[in-house]
């Protein structure tokens, strides 16, 4: 194999420092074709490294100069034209040596560094680039109000949209809470009122295919071409249904109605409420007696109790995930009785009382005697901010929640005091006006996170500490409502199993970078929006949405390049090989493991700056810190690597073993404090 | 323990039913404590706090607040007036508290003095303060502010607060 | 404001120190301000009506009357030597929703701040002067500041600089005088305390006076400086005066006619400073 090693001087940069001549001398006594030039990265420079490797046939090549940062591209596509990308190295002799070593340290580093990358080369595979075209649909998990925003996004720029929902119609949470807030006006808007004609464009969207009753099962493949298998529990009700309700009056079983959360009864034949999409009765086959007098109602024979269930087979190139929370389970906190006391409720209980089309008909009463409440109050954080019960994180939203309902009960039943027992006020940017508007109705306010609830003759009370006076307090009250936390929905969990999307606390899935890539996940092709990624109100799951569907589209319609290659265990084995080849006995080196993006870049600044470390410090770029795994550690160790530094930053973390624990440093860089990275190379020699 | 006993009224409505109070945000208070932060009276006494006062009304206490000397503590610099993010006015509050504490006949001797002095003055001369020869209306001027005093129930007020008129 | 001010008297100032009142018509004759002197101008009951000892009635009932007065000696505002009676009369013009207009005497000289300096005898070139500015006229309709803002009010300073003084920052500048209303008339504990903290951060800065533009200032200011060192053995000696006084004696008006007999701090060494 023939390979070509090229020395830069930089105009004095690096030859004023560096002997290169030796370096050539060594070099050539070992074999390999060596060059010096002036000014590498200059059009002649560049034009005399093409011409030596079609001269020489130069198989393999590596450029001693200046960072990759700086001309990296410059010299790949200048070698590319002959050569696989992965046959080129760039050995960093300026930022990364001559910049910060005195001459005698230097000469020996950069053949060190050179050395590594021509241990690197010999084991270096061909790196093949196949470009395809992703599948031209795009899949939609979840038929909440992000699903159905992301979905009609895609369909409108006219790609074809499967969208999954696994219960018997979509709208989610969205279509229970009744009213909603909303930022930059007080009104209190109906939830259903927005979310109907929206639901309906689903319906009659020619570019959307809404899978009911659907889960998702497998997925295979990857990157644009995902293969995924969907299973349709049946409805029992063919699409021939009118909607008239005939069966349901005919139907025996009353069971309690999930969308009122068992606070009123449903038939086994029901269509959850009356705008519901599909607008297409189903049948709750648990509960169904099998008595058949739905059966003999339906006039157009569009019952059919025998339906299976299907697994259906969907290709598509992009998959946005919007499977929506799940409200805390209240019952865990034992405290406050929620389970044992009929009138300690969760706010979402109390929109539905709030709600016309809910169990009271909008009226205010408590569930145990039918009365309307003299004072309620709400105790804030339940499930939330709380490491008691494992989640730590605020729920966001239900500060606002409280507020909306008791602005609403004041201004509507002004007999009826409210009490709100809270942690902090959390009312960001213009919902602070909710706030000062429920104040101005007379809510009061008291800091301080209930302790507990217990009823004495007939009348609950709530004991807290009033944190602003120090005073314990025990307030009365008719009727107590739990501000529920938000989880992720056990959808969301599944989803995220299957697809091997990473997660959070709550469950919530991650994103691939909180800031930049934001609706990313760490899977291509893969995207994540609303109450799935964490909790949010709808306006945020609604930009999301957008933001996810937009980027869904991109990936659709762009081009997929699928890199086979690239850095390999063997090559990456191979460099470190190659720094500890020119170790002179009893010589200690450091190897420090740096990403591209951020530690790379923040070694380089040391440089640029001209401070300087100790020789031995020999940095490795990596694509991402991720690649490096244990076994890569240890190998480093057991061939006479003395310390490893590893350049973490967000979203990765390296769990090392104890027993190499004190050989291996973990530092967080950040790409403008490279004084303080300088400093750790200091130190740890 | 303190029990916040159901239909008590919560929020001060006395208070808020005050000329003076039309416009104030005394029900938006957040009790952030900007006022107490810069008041000169709760650096001199350390139980005052004008955040506490506002704090008592929320709850109801105003019972409490009447009876007890703190709105006595307060020396009517506007400074938490002026700085209130919630355009509340701890000084107007607890003008507006003065005087309802006084009507409840409570907090006397808090006043009783003042008022045998400048009630008394104005009642006679129409100024607050006198010395010997210093300024005071001429006699039907005098007279007719001593029959606006009455009219306006002034008369009873110092009464009430045990202080006879000449 | 109007062609016709109706001058509106202190009771502070009629009782304790009368000639800074008169000094303020002195320099409004000079300027050739007219307003009216009404005898029948009553107190506006603020003293009283901050300590709690007037109820609200009380006050909106006698002020309705100075409004009516000053409306029949044909003036359309009413211009204060107290800025206690300025924001009285300012609220009750609000409750009671009265057109009239109601100004602090020291706007108006601010206004007229450039005529003064054609009539001065002597300036404060010199004299390092401090301000305080009252807090019933800064913080209670902060709207209506004239100059600077209301947590840092600058009518005072412009005046004294443009007479040639040199005006020196102190930390407690914005801190009540603490005359304290019923506080003044009962234990005075709060007026002690909080005269002590802003008297201190003055005298760090050693200025040659206090300049003020309100009674009960002016008194706390004064008095307390020997109610201190009595009862604390605090040196302090820092001249108070007011800005009426200080104007009509730049004027050239003679020393006990501005009436430094009533001031309790020696004013005669600054005094003979300026007329230097
Ligand atoms: C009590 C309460 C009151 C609220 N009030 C307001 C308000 O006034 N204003 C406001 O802006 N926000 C409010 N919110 C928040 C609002 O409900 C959420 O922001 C919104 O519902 C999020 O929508 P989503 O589509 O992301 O999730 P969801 O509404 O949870 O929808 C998720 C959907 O996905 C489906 N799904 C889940 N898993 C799967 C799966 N594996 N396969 C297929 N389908 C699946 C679910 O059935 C559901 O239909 C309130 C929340 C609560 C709890
Ligand atoms: S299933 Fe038949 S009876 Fe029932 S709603 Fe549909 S059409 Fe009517
Ligand atoms: S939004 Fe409010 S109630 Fe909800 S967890 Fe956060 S602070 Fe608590
Ligand atoms: S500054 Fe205003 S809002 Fe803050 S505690 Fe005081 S009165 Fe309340
Ligand atoms: S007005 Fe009273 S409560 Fe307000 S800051 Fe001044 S002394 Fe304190």
């Amino acid at each position: 194999m023939k390979i070509g090693v090229f020395l830069c001087e930089c105009g004095g940069n690096i030859a004023d420092v560096i002997n290169l001549e030796q370096i050539r001398n060594i070099l050539e006594s070992k074999g390999f074709f060596v060059r010096i030039n002036e000014h590498l990265c200059s059009d002649q420079g560049c034009k005399h490294i093409e011409k030596c490797i079609r001269e020489e046939k130069l198989e393999r090549v590596v450029l001693a100069a200046c960072s990759p940062m700086m001309h990296g591209k410059r010299f790949e596509d200048t070698v590319a034209v002959l050569l696989n990308p992965s046959f080129f190295e760039i050995a960093n002799i300026r930022e990364q040596c001559a910049w910060v070593h005195s001459s005698d340290e230097a000469t020996p580093k950069a053949i060190a560094l050179i050395g590594a990358k021509l241990e690197r080369l010999k084991s270096a595979v061909a790196l093949d680039k196949i470009i395809i075209k992703p599948y031209n649909e795009a899949m939609v998990l979840g038929g909440g109000v992000s699903g159905i925003t992301a979905a009609l996004s895609l369909a409108n720029h006219g790609i074809k949209t499967d969208l999954i929902e696994q219960t018997g119609t979509i709208g989610g949470h969205m279509v229970q809470i009744g009213k909603v807030f909303s930022p930059g006006e007080i009104a209190v808007e109906c939830a259903l009122c927005s979310l109907a004609p929206l639901m309906s464009d689903v319906h009659h969207h020619p570019l959307i295919e809404l899978y009911d009753r659907s889960r998702l099962k497998r997925v295979a493949g990857s990157r644009g071409r995902f293969e995924v298998e969907i299973e349709r529990l049946p409805r029992y009700v063919t699409e021939d249904c009118l909607g008239c309700g005939r069966c349901m009056y005919a139907c025996p079983v009353h069971v309690p109605d999930e969308c009122n959360l068992g606070m009123k009864l449903r038939r086994a034949i029901y269509i959850p409420f009356p705008q519901a999409i599909p607008p297409v009765f189903e049948v709750d086959i648990e509960a169904c007696v099998g008595c058949g007098k739905c059966l003999e109602a339906c006039d157009i024979g569009a019952i059919d109790l025998k339906m299976k269930k299907k697994a259906i087979m969907l290709n598509v190139g992009a998959i946005v995930v919007a499977t929506g929370f799940r409200r805390f389970d209240l019952g865990q906190v034992k405290e406050y009785g929620y389970g044992r006391f009929v009138d300690v409720v969760s706010q979402m209980e109390l929109a539905r009382i709030l709600a016309v089309n809910g169990p009271t008909k909008g009226k205010l009463l408590r569930p145990s005697d039918h009365k309307p409440p003299g004072r309620i109050v709400m105790i804030q954080c339940v499930g939330s901010r709380d490491e008691k019960v494992g989640n730590s994180y605020c729920s966001k939203i239900c500060c606002m929640v409280a507020l909306k309902h008791a602005a609403f009960i004041r201004e509507h039943y002004p007999a009826c005091e409210i009490v709100i027992s809270y942690t902090d006020m959390r009312t960001t940017g213009f919902f602070e006006d909710y706030y000062r508007h429920a104040q101005n109705l007379g809510v009061v306010f008291i800091r301080g996170r209930a302790a507990e609830v217990v009823e004495d003759d007939g009348i609950l009370l709530v004991r807290m500490e009033d944190t602003l006076s120090g005073e314990q307090l025990e307030i009365e009250s008719d009727m107590v409502v739990l501000s529920e936390g938000l989880e992720a929905s056990d959808g969301t969990i599944e989803v995220a199993g299957i697809l091997g999307l990473s997660q959070r606390e709550g469950g919530f899935i991650k994103e691939e970078h909180p800031k930049l890539r934001p609706v990313e996940t760490d899977k291509k092709g893969i995207y994540v929006c609303g109450c799935a990624k964490g909790p949010k109100d709808i306006t945020e799951s609604v930009l999301e949405a957008n933001t996810a569907s937009a980027r869904a589209f991109e990936y659709i319609t762009g081009e997929v390049t699928l890199e086979t290659g690239g850095l390999s265990d063997d090559e990456f084995l191979a460099e470190i090989d190659g720094h500890l080849q020119w170790k002179k006995r009893g010589e200690r080196v450091v190897l420090a493991f740096l990403d591209r993006e951020i530690g790379y870049r923040c070694a380089d600044a040391i440089g640029a700056k001209r401070l300087s470390y100790p020789a031995n410090i020999r940095i490795v770029m990596v694509p991402s810190i991720g690649v490096v795994k244990e076994h890569h550690l240890r190998y480093a160790l057991e061939r006479g690597v003395d310390k490893i530094i590893l350049g973490m930053h967000d979203n990765f973390d390296l769990e090392v073993p104890e027993d190499i624990e004190d050989r291996v440093l973990k530092y967080r860089v950040y790409t403008p404090y490279f004084r303080g990275l300088c400093e750790v190379f200091e130190r740890v020699v | 323990m303190r029990r916040l006993a159901i239909g008590k009224k919560i929020s001060s409505r006395e208070v808020l039913e005050d000329l003076r109070a039309e416009d104030i945000g005394l029900l938006r208070c957040m009790q952030c404590g900007r006022c107490t932060g810069g008041c000169p009276a709760a650096g001199v006494f350390e139980d005052f706090s004008p955040r506490l006062v506002m704090h008592e009304l929320i709850e109801g206490e105003t019972e409490n607040v009447l009876k007890g000397d703190m709105i006595w503590k307060c020396g009517q610099c506007y400074t938490c007036h002026l700085r209130c993010p919630r355009g509340n006015s701890p000084a107007t509050v607890i003008l507006i508290l003065r005087e309802l504490s006084l009507k409840r006949g409570y907090s006397k001797d808090k006043v009783k003095e003042i008022a045998a002095k400048c009630g008394v003055l104005m009642w006679k001369k129409g100024v607050n303060f006198y010395e010997e020869g210093s300024r005071e209306l001429p006699d039907e001027a005098a007279y007719e502010v001593e029959d606006i005093l009455r009219r306006s129930g002034y008369e009873a007020f110092l009464k009430a607060l045990g202080v006879d008129l000449p | 404001m109007s062609e016709c001010h109706y001058l509106f008297k202190s009771c502070i100032l009629g009782a304790y120190y009368p000639e800074a009142e008169r000094c303020l018509r002195v320099v409004f004759d000079r300027l050739d301000t007219q307003y009216v002197d009404d005898p029948a101008q009553s107190s506006c009951t603020g003293h009283g009506y901050h300590s709690g000892i007037y109820p609200l009635k009380t006050t909106l009932e006698v002020n309705r009357r100075n409004f009516s007065l000053a409306r029949g000696k044909g003036c359309d505002d009413i211009v204060t030597s107290c800025v206690t009676s300025y924001a009285t009369l300012k609220e009750m013009k609000k409750l009671l929703k009265d057109p009239i207009k109601i100004y602090h005497g020291l706007e108006v000289l601010y206004e007229h701040r450039n005529e003064i300096l054609r009539g001065l005898k002597y300036n404060l070139e010199g004299i390092k002067v401090v301000t305080h500015h009252g807090c019933h006229y800064t913080k209670i309709f902060y709207d209506d500041v004239k100059a600077g803002d209301p947590e840092r009010p600058v009518l005072l300073d412009e005046i004294a600089t443009s007479l040639g003084g040199e005006v020196l920052d102190y930390s407690e500048r914005s801190l009540c005088c603490g005359m304290g209303f019923n506080h003044l008339l009962l234990d005075q504990e709060y007026c002690k305390k909080i005269a002590r903290r802003k008297l201190e951060s003055i005298k760090k800065v050693n200025p040659d006076l206090i300049l003020v533009h309100c009674p009960g200032c002016l008194l706390t200011l004064d008095r307390f400086q020997g109610i201190l060192k009595q009862e604390m053995g605090l040196e302090l000696q820092i001249p108070v005066l007011n800005y009426t006084e200080l104007i009509a004696l730049l004027f050239g008006v003679a020393s006990d006619e501005i009436g430094i007999k009533t001031h309790h701090v020696a004013l005669e060494g600054v005094i003979e400073r300026i007329k230097e």
